[in-house]
C-alpha cells in the first residue's frame, strides 16, 4: 500500500478542494489558508512536476474564459491513482491513530 | 482598484527563466496574483512579495535542473577516474607532462608579473619622471648619467608650468648613526628634499609623510631600522646622532620599501631618509651647473606630454649650463625604468616576451602529448562513445565530456604545478634574482592568471581529441574490427616533429649561448683582469696614495701597484669627437676615449708597449704634453711611425710619446674604440693592485692592505672589488640566457621524450601480432627493433632538419647584438642534435627492444 507524504498528501488535498479551478496561484493561496504554508511559485511547480510523473494528477493547458482575461493555463486534476493514494493515506492514518484519541487526552 | 504592474525587473527575470510555453503560464499566475494583493496601501509589500516569489523559484527550479545535470556531469567523473586509474602510464604520462609545463609557466608568469609591477604602486605613478642625463647620438639618445646639477631640479620646478612638483634625492653609504648605545654603519643613507614623499607615497606607519622632511633636523626610518635601533620603544621624536655630530629627530616610520622599485636596486636603497640641506655638511661646491650629483624626479601634471616638457627642459637647461656641451636633460617615466630604456625601446620587455614565449612552448609541447596519446588511444574508447550515442547522446554532449576529461586533466596537473612551485620557488629565486612570492590568495590576478593557464591548457590538449572521438559513427565505432584510418597518423606525426624541433632548437640555443659566455669570459681585452684588485680613492685622499703606494709595493704578496681615472674594461674618464691631426680629414668623425692614468698603469694591467716609450720616470717626471695611444688610435691617424707626432685635442696640443696595445676599455658587447691616455695620477680615483696568483695567499693580501689603508686613510672606507668580477657582471644578462635556455631545454626534451614513449609503448602494443607473426616467420631480432624504432627516428630526423634554419636565423639575430662573437659553425648544430637524437634513441629503443623481444608463443596467443 502507497502512502504518501505530508507534501504530497496537502498538494493532493488542495488539488481536490480546488476542483475546477486548480492552477498554480489558487494552489498557493489554497494551501497558505489551509496549512498555513507559504510557498514560491517556482516549488510549487517541481512538486507538482513530481507528482506528474508519479501518475497521481493530471496535467492540462487550457484557456480561460474570456471574461477572466483569456490567457492559457495549466490546470491540474486528480487522477484515479491519485485519488486512490489519498483514500489509502487517510485509511493509514485512521488505522495509525485508531484508540489512541483518549490515551492523549488524559497526557 | 488601481490595478498595479509588478516590478519590471523581476518580471524580465521570471520571463526569460519560463521558456517553456508550460512554465510561460507562471508568469501570467504570478501577474494575476501580484494584481490581486497589489493595492494602494499594501503596494510595497506586494513588491517585496513578487521579488521574493522570483527568486525564491528560480532558485528552486535551478536546484531540480542541476541535479539531473549532476547525475551526468557525476557520471563524466567517474569515467574519468576510472580511466586515470586503469591507464596508469598513459595517465602518468600526460599529467607528469603538463604539470612541468604548467610549473614552468606557473614560474615565468611569477616572474613576468614581478617584473611588469615594478614602481607601479604609487599613487602618482604614472606622472612620475626622473631627469636624466643624455647625449644626442645620431637618432638615438645615450644615457650619460642618472644624476643632475643641484639647481636642475628646483629651476625647472619654477620656469615650467606643466611641472608639478619635483625633487632631489641622494645617499651616501658608511654614515655612523647612533641612539644612545646603538651604533651602527648604515649604507642606505639617503638625503631628500621634503617634497620627497608627495611625489613618491610610501606607507607611514607612524608619523606624516607631508611634513616629515620639513624640520631641516629631521629623520624617516623604515620599519625594519627604527626595529633595530629602538626596538619596542617608540621611535618618534626620539634624537638620534648622525656621524656623532648632528642630532637628528625621528619624525616618521615608513614601511620596509618593497622590492619591486628601483629604490630596492643595489644603486639606490635607502633605509633612512634626512633632509637634503643637511648634505651641505658633507660636501661643497655642488651648486654650481657643471657638478652632476643628484637624481632629481619630476612629477608632472595629469596629462602631459613628457616630450613637451622636454623641449622646455631644453631651453631652460640652455640657459644654465655652459653652452659648449652636448648634454641635455630629458625626462624618464620611473614605471618605465625596469623595462624601457631611455630611447623607448623594451630592452628588459625582450626578455619578457621571449620567456614567455618559451613558457608557452613547453606547455604547447606537453599539450601535444595528451593529444597525441588521447588520439592514439581512442580505438579503446570507440566502445564507450558508440554506446553513449546509441543511448542518446548529441556529438556536442561528447565534446563537452571529453573537453571536460582534458580539462580534469589540466586541474589536476595545476595542483600538482602549484605545489611544486612553492616547492621550487626559492631555487628559482636564486637562479633570476628576484624574491618573487606565490601567494595565491591574496592576488585576485594571480589566481585569475593561474586557472586561465589551466583552462586554455585544457581546451588545446583536448580540443582535437574531443571532436576526434565525438565524431564516430556508432555503427562502425560498435564493429569489431573497427579502425580510425590514417588521418591522424599525419597529425600525430607533424606534432611529434614539432615537439622535438623545438626541443633541438632550445638545446642549439643553450649550446649557442653558453659558448657565447664562454667566449666573453675568456677573450683576450688587452690587459690583464686576473687578481686585480681594484680600490677606490676619494680626491682629499690623492695626494697621500703615493705613500701608500710605496709602503704596500714592498709586499711579496703584491705584484704591482698604479692608480687611474678608471680601471680599464669599466669605462673611459672622458670621450671627445674632437681630436685633430695632420692628415685627418675635416669631415670624420671618430669617437675617441681618453684615460687618466699613474704611474706604472701599462706594466700593471699587463699591456704591452708596442712603440716607444710609456710614461715613466726614467724619462721624466712632468708628462704635460705628452699622450700614449692605443693601437687602433695609431691607424686611424693613419701614421707609419706616431712616435712623435703631434695631436690637438682639448684646445691643447699633445705629442704622441707612445702606441700600446687595444683594450677593450668596454663590455665586449661594443665594438673596440681608439683609445687616449694621458698622464694624470692626481685625477686618480681607482687604485689598481695586481696581486700574486699563488694560492692561498689573496685573503692574507688583502687583509695586510687594509691593515695598511686605515692607517694612511682612517676616515675612509676600504671597498674593493676585483676587476675580473666585475667585468663578468657586464655579461650576466647572457649568463641567464644561457641558464634559462638550458633549464627550458631540458624540459622540453623531457616532455617530448615521454610522449614519444608513450606513442611507441601503444603502437608497439598495437603490433603485437605482427612481431609475433614476422618472428615466427624467421625476422632476426635485430631486424625488428629496426623496424620499431625506424618509423619514430625519422621523424626526430626531420625536427632537426626543421630545428636548424630556424636556430641558425634566431641565434644569428642574437648574436648581433653583440661586437665580439663566436661564429655559428656547424658543430654546434650536430652536437645539440646528436644529443636530442641520443636521448630519443634511448627512449625509442627501451621500448622496441621489450616489443621485439617478446615471445611470439605469448602474443599470438588467441582466446
Amino acid at each position: 500500500m502507497k502512502v504518501l507524504t505530508r507534501a504530497e498528501e496537502m498538494l493532493l488535498l488542495s488539488i481536490l478542494r480546488l476542483k475546477d479551478d486548480a492552477f498554480s496561484v489558487n494552489i498557493l493561496k489554497e494551501i497558505k489558508q489551509s496549512a498555513g504554508k507559504k510557498l514560491t511559485i517556482g516549488s510549487l511547480w517541481v512538486s507538482l512536476d513530481s507528482l506528474h510523473k508519479k501518475g497521481y494528477i493530471d496535467k492540462k493547458m487550457a484557456e480561460e474564459t474570456p471574461a477572466k482575461g483569456g490567457r492559457k493555463k495549466v490546470f491540474y486534476s486528480l487522477t484515479p491513482s491519485g485519488a486512490n493514494a489519498l483514500r489509502n493515506t487517510r485509511e493509514f492514518h485512521k488505522s495509525l491513530w485508531k484508540g489512541v484519541g483518549r490515551q492523549l487526552k488524559k497526557i | 482598484m488601481k490595478r498595479h504592474a509588478p516590478p519590471r525587473l523581476a518580471r524580465w527575470l521570471w520571463n526569460k527563466y519560463c521558456k517553456d510555453e508550460e512554465k510561460l503560464t507562471l508568469v501570467h499566475d504570478l501577474d494575476e496574483y501580484f494584481a490581486e494583493i497589489s493595492t494602494d496601501e499594501n503596494r510595497m509589500n506586494a513588491w517585496f512579495w513578487y521579488w521574493k516569489q522570483v527568486i525564491g523559484s528560480i532558485l528552486n527550479l535551478s536546484k531540480q535542473q542541476f541535479f539531473f545535470g549532476g547525475i551526468m556531469l557525476k557520471n563524466y567523473l567517474v569515467t574519468t577516474l576510472r580511466k586515470i586509474r586503469k591507464q596508469k602510464a598513459f595517465s602518468f604520462i600526460n599529467i607528469s607532462g603538463l604539470t612541468l609545463g604548467m610549473t614552468c609557466c606557473l614560474l615565468i608568469f611569477l616572474w613576468v608579473q614581478d617584473e611588469m609591477s615594478y614602481d607601479r604602486f604609487f599613487s602618482h605613478s604614472d606622472e612620475l619622471y626622473r631627469l636624466v642625463v643624455v647625449e644626442q647620438q645620431q637618432n638615438r639618445l645615450d644615457m650619460v648619467d642618472i644624476k643632475t646639477p643641484w639647481l636642475a631640479a628646483e629651476v625647472l620646478k619654477e620656469s615650467i608650468p606643466e611641472i608639478r612638483d619635483a625633487a632631489r634625492f641622494h645617499f651616501l653609504r658608511n654614515r655612523t648613526l647612533r641612539y644612545e648605545d646603538r651604533l651602527f654603519n648604515e649604507n642606505g643613507f639617503g638625503f631628500a628634499d621634503p617634497s620627497f614623499f608627495d611625489l613618491f607615497s610610501f606607507e607611514f606607519i607612524k608619523g606624516n609623510p607631508r611634513n616629515a622632511l620639513k624640520d631641516p633636523n629631521s629623520i624617516v626610518l623604515t620599519e625594519e631600522m627604527a626595529e633595530k635601533y629602538f626596538g619596542k620603544e617608540e621611535p618618534l621624536g626620539k634624537t638620534m646622532t648622525l656621524d656623532n655630530s648632528m642630532d637628528l629627530h625621528v619624525t616618521g616610520i615608513m614601511k620596509n620599501i618593497l622590492h619591486n622599485t628601483h629604490f630596492e636596486s643595489s644603486y639606490y636603497s635607502f633605509d633612512c631618509l634626512v633632509p637634503i640641506s643637511l648634505y651641505k655638511n658633507y660636501a661643497s661646491g655642488f651648486e654650481n651647473w657643471g657638478e652632476y650629483r643628484f637624481i632629481a624626479y619630476i612629477l608632472l601634471e595629469k596629462g602631459v606630454d613628457h616630450k613637451k616638457v622636454n623641449e622646455k627642459i631644453a631651453v631652460v637647461f640652455g640657459e644654465h649650463s655652459d653652452s659648449a656641451s652636448e648634454i641635455q636633460l630629458v625626462l624618464q617615466q620611473v614605471n618605465s625604468m625596469r623595462l624601457y630604456n631611455i630611447n623607448g625601446e623594451p630592452t628588459g620587455m625582450k626578455s619578457i616576451t621571449m620567456f614567455s614565449f618559451l613558457a608557452g612552448l613547453v606547455l604547447l609541447i606537453a599539450c601535444f602529448n595528451f593529444t597525441n596519446l588521447t588520439t592514439a588511444r581512442s580505438l579503446s574508447r570507440a566502445k564507450e562513445i558508440g554506446i553513449r550515442k546509441v543511448v542518446g547522446a548529441k556529438k556536442g554532449d561528447l565534446i563537452r565530456q571529453f573537453l571536460g576529461e582534458s580539462l580534469c586533466f589540466s586541474l589536476l596537473s595545476l595542483i600538482i604545478a602549484a605545489l611544486l612551485v612553492y616547492l621550487f620557488l626559492p631555487t628559482f629565486n636564486n637562479i633570476s634574482g628576484k624574491s618573487v612570492s606565490f601567494t595565491l590568495f591574496s592576488y585576485p590576478s594571480q589566481l585569475c592568471g593561474v586557472f586561465l593557464i589551466a583552462f586554455f591548457t585544457g581546451l588545446i590538449a583536448g580540443g582535437y581529441p574531443a571532436f576526434f572521438l565525438s565524431s564516430f559513427r556508432p555503427q562502425y565505432a560498435l564493429k569489431k574490427n573497427f579502425s580510425t584510418g590514417s588521418r591522424k597518423a599525419i597529425l600525430k606525426r607533424s606534432l611529434v616533429i614539432i615537439q622535438f624541433a623545438v626541443s633541438i632548437f632550445l638545446l642549439i640555443s643553450a649550446n649557442v649561448s653558453s659558448k657565447q659566455f664562454n667566449f666573453f669570459l675568456e677573450k683576450d681585452l688587452g690587459f690583464e683582469k686576473k687578481d686585480m684588485c681594484i680600490v677606490g680613492i676619494n680626491k682629499m685622499n690623492v695626494p697621500r696614495y703615493e705613500a701608500f703606494r710605496n709602503e704596500i709595493k714592498n709586499d711579496p704578496r703584491i705584484q704591482d701597484v698604479t692608480a687611474s681615472g678608471m680601471p680599464p674594461g669599466i669605462g673611459s674618464a672622458f670621450a671627445t669627437q674632437s681630436v685633430h691631426w695632420d692628415r685627418k680629414d675635416p669631415e670624420q668623425k671618430i669617437l675617441f676615449h681618453g684615460h687618466f692614468v699613474g704611474d706604472d698603469f701599462f706594466k700593471t694591467y699587463g699591456m704591452k708597449i708596442l712603440k716607444g716609450n710609456v710614461f715613466s720616470r726614467l724619462i721624466s717626471t712632468s708628462f704635460s704634453d705628452s699622450i700614449v695611444i692605443s693601437d687602433s688610435a695609431a691607424r686611424i691617424m693613419g701614421y707609419e711611425n706616431p712616435i712623435g707626432k703631434r695631436v690637438n685635442f682639448a684646445d691643447h696640443d699633445w705629442t704622441i710619446l707612445g702606441v700600446v696595445n687595444d683594450v677593450h676599455i668596454f663590455s665586449l658587447q661594443y665594438e673596440l674604440d681608439p683609445v687616449l691616455f694621458l698622464y694624470s695620477p692626481e685625477r686618480s680615483r681607482y687604485i689598481g693592485i695586481k696581486l700574486d696568483p699563488e694560492t692561498g695567499t689573496i685573503p692574507a693580501a688583502l687583509s695586510f692592505i687594509e691593515r695598511k689603508w686605515k692607517e694612511y686613510f682612517p676616515d675612509s672606507p676600504f671597498e674593493y672589488f676585483f676587476l675580473e668580477d666585475n667585468l663578468n657582471k657586464n655579461y650576466d644578462n647572457v649568463d641567464r640566457n644561457r641558464q634559462i635556455y638550458g633549464y627550458f631545454a631540458i624540459l622540453a626534451i623531457f616532455i617530448s621524450c615521454l610522449g614519444l614513449f608513450g606513442l611507441v609503448a601503444h603502437s608497439s602494443e598495437q603490433r603485437t601480432k605482427e612481431i609475433g607473426i614476422r618472428k615466427v616467420l624467421g625476422a632476426p631480432f635485430r631486424s625488428l627493433v629496426a623496424l620499431m624504432i625506424k618509423e619514430s627516428l625519422v621523424l626526430v630526423v626531420l625536427a632537426n632538419l626543421i630545428a636548424w634554419p630556424v636556430s641558425y636565423y634566431i641565434m644569428k639575430t642574437w648574436l648581433a647584438n653583440f661586437a665580439y662573437r663566436i661564429d655559428l659553425t656547424w658543430p654546434v648544430f650536430l652536437l645539440s642534435s646528436l644529443i636530442g637524437l641520443a636521448i630519443a634513441l634511448v627512449t625509442i629503443g627501451i621500448q622496441s627492444i621489450k616489443a621485439a623481444s617478446a615471445n611470439p608463443a605469448d602474443s599470438l596467443r588467441y582466446e
